[in-house]
């Protein structure tokens, strides 16, 4: 078999790191896929995409896609990301880490860059709970349910990540789940062609964890359990958005925010012309 | 455009001339968070790097600084930030990183008096085993002490020029006295300065993202074409994570190695009536300024003391303690901490070595080392 | 030669700014010359110092070995200096703002370095009297160069600053020796 036959997007990935990491029943690869279908329609060009990431299983994402990748340190991939960007603006750059990363050891830089409408593509894999370290339950942990740090069940209520990256001020704001890849892929695009901050929260599922303590036989039945309730609402109250389907709480997809507002490169761009005295 | 530092002679800071000396050094973007005593480099900064066509932001914390310095080097822009020691604390992680990823940028950590938050307004030296081994994991820093405007100017640029020829992190471990005395300094035409040039790997190039054969390759930087995976996990040349030992073993070698081998090269320091010494003291920063007094009186009395003063701390110039060692008896220690710099003094000389503690906060008194040396000869 | 001098006052009357001029323009006579600063912890309305060391020769200690001039915008700065001045010592002094007692056995020079520079519609400029006034009165740098530290230092208020410092060279002159 050659290499061609064994990926049909072999020019995009590095094949020479299969298999990969990921568990039987993952969500990673299909938001691989839907990456890789969004920077193949969006139509820049393939040495301006950059992937950085920070620690977790989603964070060995960029390592599989064949561009500049970058995997760096437990919860600082915006910063680092940050660095980049600024310093050369014409990349593309993309932050691709999971929950427990972005929002709990890597809060602060999150609501940072989304204040500051950095100009990140920011995709959030959300699996409930810390998957690489054996499932400890972190600030995206449903209320009640188990993990390996929750034996009675979680008592601390969750991150809403669309209304607080709104609340900030991002450009762009969406949520899709594994099981809605062309969504998915769409929406990533959309996230590149915005000028500022790009969020989006991925649902995916952690069979040999959250999936495990939770009663989900396997990660398949975890990802229809999440599409079962999905409903999609493009204009959705933000502040009711909060995922909490073990009680009978819909989970709410959409591309909920897609606003222009100037963002950080625009403004700097202009404050570093101005103070090199260019004439516009 | 407003250019760099016309040359000529300024009465000048320390942190005026750390911040012309990046400038000069080749320095394009800065990341920093505001912390006493070094916070005039990064106002300083935000004035000057976008008139230099640069890049400059203030960031949330020393964490994220110390990783958006390391993320826009890996973008091509040669980089730095500026702090003290709560915030070169923050700094440990991604220093790591830096170090593992092989990224060329610069950390200034104006020490002042500690431990934790301590006294931010005036001057400690307790960072400098923190700048050898603060970071966890085993690492081969390279650490610069200036003592004065002149050397601060001088050795940040030498800083970025190490930084890009060894491709790690490089620390300038100044203090709160050398960053804020104000005293002459003397900046030639810029055709002078020797500085070292970001080396590109081209995207065609064969190679891996690395080699543990050689000890330097050019980086490769992001939108270049090389398509390259850099990784905080040990890796391979290709770049690719790996959890063998062998693996492990081939990379740390060669980061360690790097330096090791070049340590002739990178290690710096200044002798002052060492030659015939029959005990001498050993004094960086602004320490080395009172001891070199102490030294002076104490030669007009008659006593064959010297100064020997580190101008790179790390790496420690191993070969000429041993060889002062041959000619001198006992080697005295002063610093402004509790003994930290006295422990290689004592490890590599073998000899009797004598610390002088100078609590942090305030420039030590050189009658206090005079005395010492006085009854090193007693 | 080495000379120590201190500057003293309280946040926001310029001493730093006034030992930076001093110390440039000493710089510009050829002289060697070193300048440590201080600050008490308040953000506000806290004393702030400078000691400065001038030399014929490079200067390696760099605070001074004695006090022999100190220059005060400030009651403590003159209350807490004066015990450690050498002998043959010369005080400068704002005369609005610091008292000196009567039975003062080194020599006290007054300036009226606030009341000057509001006359002369600089009221922010009474350091860069003192200055004048310093230099006037020491001949530690010429005027020449004070004038051009100022040039330097304030490139878009050359004229009211130089103003300041000549009034003040003046009044110094008078004390010279």
């Amino acid at each position: 078999m050659t290499t061609e036959e064994f990926h049909p997007k072999h020019a995009l990935i590095r094949d020479e790191r299969f298999p990969n990491v990921w568990c039987p029943g993952c969500g990673l690869g299909i938001l691989l896929q839907s990456y890789l279908n969004a920077v193949e329609k969006s139509g820049i060009p393939l040495d301006q995409q950059v992937l950085v990431s920070g620690i977790g299983c989603t964070a060995r994402l960029p390592g599989y896609a064949k561009f500049d990748s970058y995997h760096t340190t437990h919860g600082r991939a915006i910063p680092f990301a940050t660095g980049m960007k600024i310093a050369n603006p014409e990349l593309k750059v993309t932050v691709v880490s999971g929950d427990g990363d972005l929002f709990n050891i890597g809060g602060n830089h999150f609501i940072h860059a989304a204040r500051r409408n950095m100009d990140l593509v920011v995709i959030c894999s959300n699996n409930f709970n810390y998957g690489m370290t054996g499932g400890q339950h972190g600030s995206t942990t449903p209320l009640t349910s188990r993990s390996a740090s929750t034996p009675y069940g979680n008592v601390e209520p969750t991150f809403n990540l669309p209304y607080l990256a709104s609340a900030l001020g991002a450009s762009y704001v969406s949520r899709w789940t594994v099981m809605h890849p062309r969504q998915l892929a769409k929406s990533i695009r959309m996230a590149m062609e915005t000028k500022g901050f790009a969020f989006i929260e991925v649902l995916s599922p952690c069979p040999p964890n959250f999936g495990k303590f939770n009663g989900f036989g396997d990660g398949f039945e975890e990802m229809e359990f999440y599409r079962s309730k999905s409903t999609v609402q493009n204009d959705a109250r933000l502040e009711d958005v909060s995922i909490d389907p073990f009680h009978g709480k819909p989970v709410v997809l959409g591309d909920f925010v897609n606003r222009k507002r100037p963002s950080y490169i625009m403004l700097e761009n202009e404050l570093v012309r101005k103070a090199m005295g260019v004439k516009k | 455009m407003t250019a760099l530092l016309e040359p000529g002679r300024y009465f000048a800071d320390g942190n005026f001339a750390i911040t012309e000396g990046a400038l000069v050094g080749g320095c394009r973007f800065f990341a920093g968070y505001p912390i006493t005593p070094s916070s005039e480099v990064l106002e300083r900064m935000s004035e000057r790097l976008p008139k230099l066509g640069g890049h400059f932001i203030e960031m949330e914390d020393e964490i994220g600084s110390m990783a958006a310095i390391i993320g826009a080097s890996n973008a091509g822009a040669k980089s730095m930030t500026a702090t003290s020691g709560p915030g070169f604390s923050l700094m440990q992680e991604n220093i790591g990183l830096g170090i593992i990823t092989e990224t060329p940028t610069v950390v200034l950590d104006e020490m002042r008096a500690g431990p934790s938050t301590g006294i931010p307004t005036r001057v400690g030296q307790g960072d400098v085993m923190q700048t050898r081994y603060g970071s966890h994991g085993d690492l081969a820093p390279i650490t610069y002490a200036p003592n004065s405007v002149q050397e601060s100017f001088d050795i940040t640029i030498e800083a970025f020029n190490s930084a890009e020829k060894y491709r790690q992190p490089v620390i300038i471990a100044s203090d709160q006295v050398v960053g804020h005395l104000s005293e002459v300094l003397e900046v030639k035409p810029l055709e002078e300065y020797d500085v070292v040039q970001r080396m590109m790997r081209k995207h065609d190039d064969e190679k891996g993202v690395f080699s543990y054969t050689e000890d330097y390759v050019p980086m490769f930087v992001a939108g270049t074409g090389f398509r390259g995976n850099v990784d905080s996990l040990t890796h391979d040349e290709r770049g690719y994570p790996s959890n063998e030992a062998s693996v492990e073993k081939e990379m740390l070698e060669h980061l360690l190695g790097k330096v090791k081998k070049n340590e002739e090269k990178i290690v710096k320091y200044e002798e002052f009536l060492v030659e015939d010494a029959e005990v001498t003291v050993v004094a960086y920063g602004i320490t080395s300024r009172a001891a070199k007094q102490a030294v002076r009186i104490a030669r007009k009395k008659g006593l064959k003391v010297g100064l020997f003063r580190p101008i790179t701390l790390w790496p420690f110039p191993q070969r000429r303690i041993e060889e002062i060692a041959g000619h001198t008896r006992e080697f005295i220690v002063p610093e402004i901490n509790y003994g930290q710099y006295s422990h290689p003094i004592r490890e590599y000389s073998r000899s009797e070595t004598r610390e002088i503690h100078f609590p942090p906060g305030a420039i030590p008194d050189y009658g206090v080392i005079l005395k010492e040396i006085e009854g090193a000869f007693k | 030669m080495n000379l120590g001098i201190r500057m003293y006052g309280m946040g926001g009357q310029g001493i730093i700014t006034l030992a930076k001029l001093v110390g440039e323009a000493t710089l510009e006579d050829g002289k060697f010359v070193i300048m440590t600063e201080e600050y008490s912890p308040y953000i506000t309305g806290g004393w702030s110092k400078a000691d400065l060391v001038i030399s014929d020769e490079t200067i390696d200690y760099p605070l001074p070995e004695e006090l022999n001039y100190l220059v005060t915008l400030s009651q403590e700065g003159f209350d807490t200096t004066v015990k450690e001045l050498a002998p043959e010592s010369t005080i400068l002094t704002e005369k609005s703002l610091v008292t000196v007692p009567q039975d003062m056995k080194l020599r006290s020079i007054e300036i009226g370095g606030i009341e000057i520079s509001k006359s002369l519609k600089n009221p922010k400029g009474a350091n860069i009297v003192l200055m004048g006034a310093f230099s006037g009165l020491t001949k530690i740098f010429s005027a020449e160069s004070g004038r051009r530290a100022i040039t330097k230092r304030f490139p878009k208020y050359v004229d009211a600053n130089i103003a300041c410092f000549e009034r003040g060279y003046e009044e110094g002159v008078k004390y010279g020796r």
